[in-house]
């Protein structure tokens, strides 16, 4: 460990080490990342930046295994959620048999099945992606809410139900709510029935004093006092945040009860859902954790077991016929919260929408909202915001910080926009070719950049306050993956280049504290843990 | 649809007054002489100009009044409408019952195909595919016959066939009773059937099950025909469709969610690929229809087909006209409801 | 200046020429890789070599096939022989030599199906083409009436056609081609629309080129790929069509018109009817394998056409 990782006592949520991808096409062997390594802190946004065709997406695909199989294979390298190498068995899926003129790929179906159902628990759940087009990002025959609550079902279904337990534990104050603000919204007859309205202006119509009413118990602390401690209490102080107003608030109260009833009505069936789901929990967490090779096959048995239970098709369709069961109206009730939290205007409305009413920039706040719905703890967004306009780029940006800081959730953040890096992220590193160049603060890389190529990056940026000086760029193009250049990727195009560089990699040398660089042009010790 | 109507009742009109003697004598039937013939062009207003000819036509297509079929030796011809009831049914049994068997064969298979690209099961497929639509339909349906005709060495006698028509009619539409030879309840003079003209409905709603059995065998084969050959071009519309489908984003959202493989496919990627199925379906149907009208011809079918067939042998040009119409229309009327299907299936296109 | 022109056109055509000839052999090495493409090419060769060569090899009048009334002392007319020595592919109802029929078959099949396809095509082409480029209501007209064409099945108004505009040769192939161009109208149509909104087309046009110019020279040549492969399955479902059409009796000649489809026809129409094939399978087996033979190959090579020249497919 690092001085600075020591002093800013940062946990490491993800530790990629040298992931090494490959493309076997037709014309050869594509070599996407030839050496990838970085490590990902708990609660802060990783910027991936680089050129077109330098391997972020690529190593995006890779850590969630999402690469197109064929062509794709990871041929290298460890991932390590926590203490678990999730490569560990990607190995194993295919042997490369080396060939003069072509290589072949023989691949074994039974082990990819394995690790395909390996990953599903982990996609969705621990590591979330959002991708670049929002507008094709959404089934289009399918509701938001009904691709929302998917998310839900797969993996939170535990944590509904147990809500509608305790809210059917707690229904006597949940009543108490409602009766308050149906009394509230008597004595404001009038203003409530100016139809539906943005919420918050609803409040600005109530009379003082019901505004003063309302105001008690849209209110952390009065909830807090009175609910104890369970997922009823988070649920509701959780709509509060949202700051949405009576009318929200309101809503959520009404599906709880709505929940809570429908979870009367079979109390046994959902009891033993809920305790299934528990033990489906802890099943995750040992799977991740545990370090022999037939427990954790035995783990996977088990989990596969109840995976097969949850059945998408008719939960789908159950939604769509609004069944009372307490499962879909609290993942509707979620999905209702969820796309509040996005500032999704009537988002209750919303719900029942296709993905084509909606606009791009909506549609990739929905698209937000889906990936944080299980609290994961690595996000990686993969140019999120390249498609919107600039004023909705703005709008995304600021709910993905806002969301991050609520939930510490770590976000890699792939891009090629260098302002978007400036503005969102605590550390940067650049990408050139399948090889990260340069890493670091990001104070440190946008003053002080080291790498060449970094530098050449930065000041090919148009500048408003110096009009006169004449748009600079990097001469040469991004090299052919097929034939990479030996020694430094970048040694073709580099104005420093010497004979070291056409020969040799370069490694990772700490020039600073907090930053990497790999150039020949510098010296120092080498890391292999930044 | 209504400039497509409107073209064909054209092109129709320009082949029956094509060749005016024909269609004189057509209508003249047996009577020959100038009186007959007078009365005829009064009828058709043929010596009006091209105007009115059109006109008329137009509205005798619309009234149902479709003239008579030709007259022949052992037939003095009949209203084309009346015919027409005749001869849908079997028609319409032997294109439903071929539809059917080609979605069994190509949804599986062209599901499965697009998923496992490039394996054993797509190249088997594809080549299977490819097979069966090279083939020629009329020499598939022979061989069919070669291989389940009476006296066959290679099947059973019990899958045997006779090949030709419907029904065994000796067998199974003359019954013996009281002494007496008369036809079973659901027979109709000339191997037909009432009430609905469905032999296999017909025979099933009288309870006669013998006869329901033997309808059904015979409807087997000539819908394998069709069906198996139909299901070589349409296998491979699905797969490509199906392989666009899983090409989409949005494929690659669910599985970041964490959707286990086998709901990726059939919650996702299904439903995508329905809305292109349908309309490919409906391009298919002019090309089922076509192997229809051999394939009834190979089996002594009695239905459109042979009549078209017959028509034209005998040069019964009112015929000709009524089959072509009807097969256009029944092409026109499937992709109405394929049009409808597809807005039913995809929400995005609903609003219009 | 003109001349100046013209010499830079020139070139420019060589130029393009040798581009074309260039992609056309990365083309064909890519095909060699389908080793299902490369035993369709290899098949369709040799069918239409021994369409064009084939009637130096039989005798007799090649429309028409060779009938013997008498063989070995019986009436052979409604006895068909099984393949033989003399008749290596035997004779069928009416006395006819299959193998002679069948070889003179293949120019007849072949030469009929390559006018109908290419005429068909090119037709097809032009009426897309213009379509596409100009939009507005020349496209909706040729769209309705491609619609129109579409919706009746071909051998339905073939069958009309021939009964009763006459059974001549040019009805037929009228016939055809009125069926056939409405296919390839939609595919040129299609590309053209995404086409036309590329950017070189708009610089053309701001150069100040004419509609003709741009159609012919950057849209058609750039929509063209799709068509290639559907002239070299075409080729093969024109066949398939016009056996059936020959097979029902509606050909363009007599009884003994050498043409694949009418030898089984032969067998079926000329006897006592479908059954009796059971004893003179030859009659029906070989010629149909003929036909399934000849359009399966065309399938593969166009098949692996198109493998080859969709560039999304490039493995």
């Amino acid at each position: 460990m690092t001085e600075n990782q020591v002093l800013n006592n940062r946990e490491p949520i993800l530790r990629v080490r040298n992931l090494k991808t490959q493309f076997f096409i037709y014309d050869g062997i594509v070599k996407a990342l030839e050496n990838v390594s970085f490590t990902l802190y708990k609660g802060e946004i990783l910027g991936l930046v680089g050129e077109t065709g330098c391997g972020k997406s690529v190593t995006a695909y890779s850590i969630t295994k999402l690469l197109a199989d064929p062509p794709g294979r990871i041929v290298g390298g460890e991932i390590y959620l926590g203490n678990l190498n999730i490569l560990k068995n990607v190995f194993k899926e295919a042997k490369i048999i080396p060939r003069s003129k072509k290589p072949k790929v023989k691949r074994y179906t039974s082990v990819i099945k394995k690790n395909e159902l390996f990953f599903n628990q982990i996609r969705g759940k621990y590591i979330s992606m959002i991708f670049q087009e929002p507008m094709a990002a959404l089934n289009p025959v399918y509701t938001i809410e009904d691709q929302i609550t998917e998310t839900l079902f797969l993996h939170r279904r535990g944590y509904l139900l147990e809500v509608a337990r305790d809210a059917s534990n707690n229904k006597s104050f949940l009543l108490k709510l409602k009766g308050i603000i149906d009394s509230i919204r008597e004595t404001n007859e009038g203003a409530s029935s100016k139809g539906k309205r943005d919420i918050s202006s609803i409040e600005e119509d109530l009379s003082s004093s019901s505004r003063e009413e309302f105001k008690k118990i849209y209110n952390v602390e009065y909830i807090d006092s009175n609910l104890s401690e369970g997922k009823l209490k988070e649920e509701l102080i959780k709509s509060i945040n949202t700051k949405k107003g009576i009318e929200s608030f309101s809503k959520h109260i009404e599906l709880l009860i709505e929940a809570a009833n429908a979870y009367e009505k079979n109390k046994t069936k959902y009891d033993r859902l809920i305790e299934e789901d528990r033990r489906v929990e802890q099943l995750r967490r040992d799977l991740l954790t545990e370090k022999d090779e037939k427990k954790i096959e035995d783990i996977q048995k088990e989990l596969n077991k109840y995976t097969k239970k949850i059945n998408l098709i008719k939960l789908s369709k159950e939604l769509k016929r609004n069944k009372k069961s307490p499962l879909i109206i609290e993942a509707r009730r979620e999905a209702f919260y969820l796309l509040e939290s996005v500032n999704i205007p009537d988002a209750y409305g919303v719900l029942k929408r296709y993905p084509h009413e909606l606009s791009g920039g909506m549609l990739q706040r929905v698209v937000i909202s889906i990936a944080l719905a299980n609290d994961p703890e690595i996000l990686i967004a993969d140019e999120p915001t390249t498609a919107l306009d600039v004023t909705v780029q703005a709008q995304i940006l600021e709910i993905m910080r806002n969301l991050q800081k609520q939930r510490s959730t770590s976000i890699i953040l792939i891009t090629h926009d260098l302002g978007v890096i400036a503005e969102m992220c605590d550390r940067v590193a650049v990408m050139y070719a399948g090889n990260i160049v340069e890493m670091g603060d990001i104070n440190e890389i946008f003053h002080n950049p080291k790498h060449p190529y970094t530098i050449g990056l930065l000041s090919s940026i148009p500048r408003i306050d110096n009009p006169d000086k004449k748009l600079k760029s990097i001469g040469g193009s991004v090299p052919n993956l097929l034939n990479p250049p030996n020694g430094c990727r970048f040694h073709p195009r580099c104005p420093f280049a010497f004979d070291r560089c056409k020969v040799e990699v370069p490694v990772h040398i700490e020039v600073e504290p907090n930053h990497v660089v790999a150039c020949h042009l510098f010296s120092g010790k080498e890391v292999t843990d930044y | 649809m209504i400039p497509v109507l409107l073209g064909v009742v054209a092109i129709t009109f320009a082949l029956s007054h094509v060749n005016i003697n024909l269609l004189i004598s057509e209508y003249e039937g047996r009577i020959h002489t100038p009186q007959a013939r007078q009365a005829v062009i009064n009828a058709l207003h043929l010596n009006g100009n091209f105007l009115e000819q059109y006109l008329y036509y137009v509205v005798a297509v619309f009234t149902g009044n479709w003239g008579y079929t030709a007259p022949s030796d052992i037939d003095p011809g009949s209203p084309v409408v009346l015919e027409f009831m005749r001869r849908f049914p079997p028609t319409a049994e032997l294109a439903i019952v071929a539809t059917l068997i080609m979605v069994a064969l190509s949804l599986p298979l062209g599901i499965l195909s697009a998923v496992k690209k490039d394996r054993l099961v797509d190249q088997a497929t594809r080549l299977i595919a490819m097979f069966f639509y090279s083939i020629p339909v009329f020499w598939f349906g022979l061989i069919i016959i070669l291989i389940i005709g009476p006296g066959s060495k290679i099947v059973p006698p019990w899958l045997q066939d006779s090949g030709t028509g419907q029904l065994n009619f000796q067998q199974y539409a003359i019954i013996y009773k009281n002494g007496v030879y008369t036809l079973a309840p659901w027979a109709v003079q000339g191997g037909l059937s009432r009430p609905t003209g469905f032999l296999v409905i017909d025979t099933a709603l009288y309870g006669d099950w013998p006869a329901f059995l033997d309808a059904l065998k015979h409807l087997m084969y000539p819908s394998i025909v069709v069906g198996v050959t139909s299901f070589g071009v349409f296998v491979r519309y699905l797969r490509s469709s199906m392989l666009e489908t899983l090409g989409q984003d949005f494929i690659r959202t669910a599985k970041s969610k964490g959707v286990p493989e086998r709901y990726v496919i059939k919650k996702h990627a299904r439903r995508n690929s329905l809305g292109p199925t349908t309309t490919i379906m409906g391009l298919t149907i002019a090309g089922l229809l076509a192997g229809v009208v051999v394939t009834e011809n190979i089996f002594g079918w009695p239905g459109m087909g042979t009549w078209l067939y017959d028509a034209a042998v005998s040069d019964d040009l009112v015929s000709i006209i009524a089959t072509t119409f009807v097969f256009t229309i029944v092409i026109v009327i499937a992709n109405l409801i394929v049009d409808i299907l597809y807005a039913y299936l995809d929400p995005r296109v609903r609003l219009e | 200046m003109s001349v100046n022109n013209s010499n830079r056109e020139e070139s420019e055509f060589f130029r393009s020429l040798l581009s074309r000839f260039e992609s056309f052999k990365r083309t064909f090495y890519f095909l060699t890789r389908s080793p299902l493409a490369v035993i369709g090419l290899a098949i369709t060769i040799f069918y239409i070599l021994l369409g064009i060569f084939g009637d130096f090899f039989v005798k007799g009048n090649p429309w028409t096939m060779v009938q013997i009334l008498e063989y070995k002392g019986q009436y052979i007319y409604n006895t068909p022989l099984p393949p033989s020595s003399t008749f290596p592919f035997g004779t069928t109802y009416g006395g006819y030599d299959i193998f002679n029929g069948i070889i003179k078959g293949a120019r007849i099949d072949e030469g009929v199906a390559a006018i109908i396809v290419l005429t068909g095509a090119l037709t097809g082409v032009i009426l897309g083409s213009i379509a596409g480029y100009f939009g507005g209501i020349i496209d909706d007209i040729v769209m309705r009436v491609t619609d129109i064409f579409l919706s009746i099945p071909g051998l339905v108004l073939l069958i009309a056609f021939m009964a009763i505009l006459g059974r001549t040769l040019e009805i037929l192939v009228f016939g055809f081609i009125v069926i056939w161009w409405p296919g390839y109208t939609r595919i040129i149509r299609g590309q053209v629309l995404s086409l036309r909104e590329l950017k070189y087309v708009e610089a053309s046009k701001a150069a100040g080129a004419s509609a003709f110019r741009i159609i012919t020279k950057h849209l058609i040549p750039n929509a063209i790929y799709p068509v290639f492969v559907q002239v070299s399955l075409d080729f093969g479902n024109v066949i398939l069509s016009l056996a059936t059409l020959d097979y029902l009796g509606f050909g363009f000649a007599g009884q003994n018109l050498a043409e694949w489809g009418n030898i089984i026809g032969l067998a079926t129409h000329g006897a006592s009817g479908v059954l009796s094939i059971e004893n003179y399978p030859w009659t029906v087996t070989i010629p149909g394998l003929i036909i399934l033979i000849f359009v399966l190959s065309l399938n593969f090579l166009g098949d692996g056409l198109r493998d080859v020249l969709d560039p999304k497919m490039r493995r």
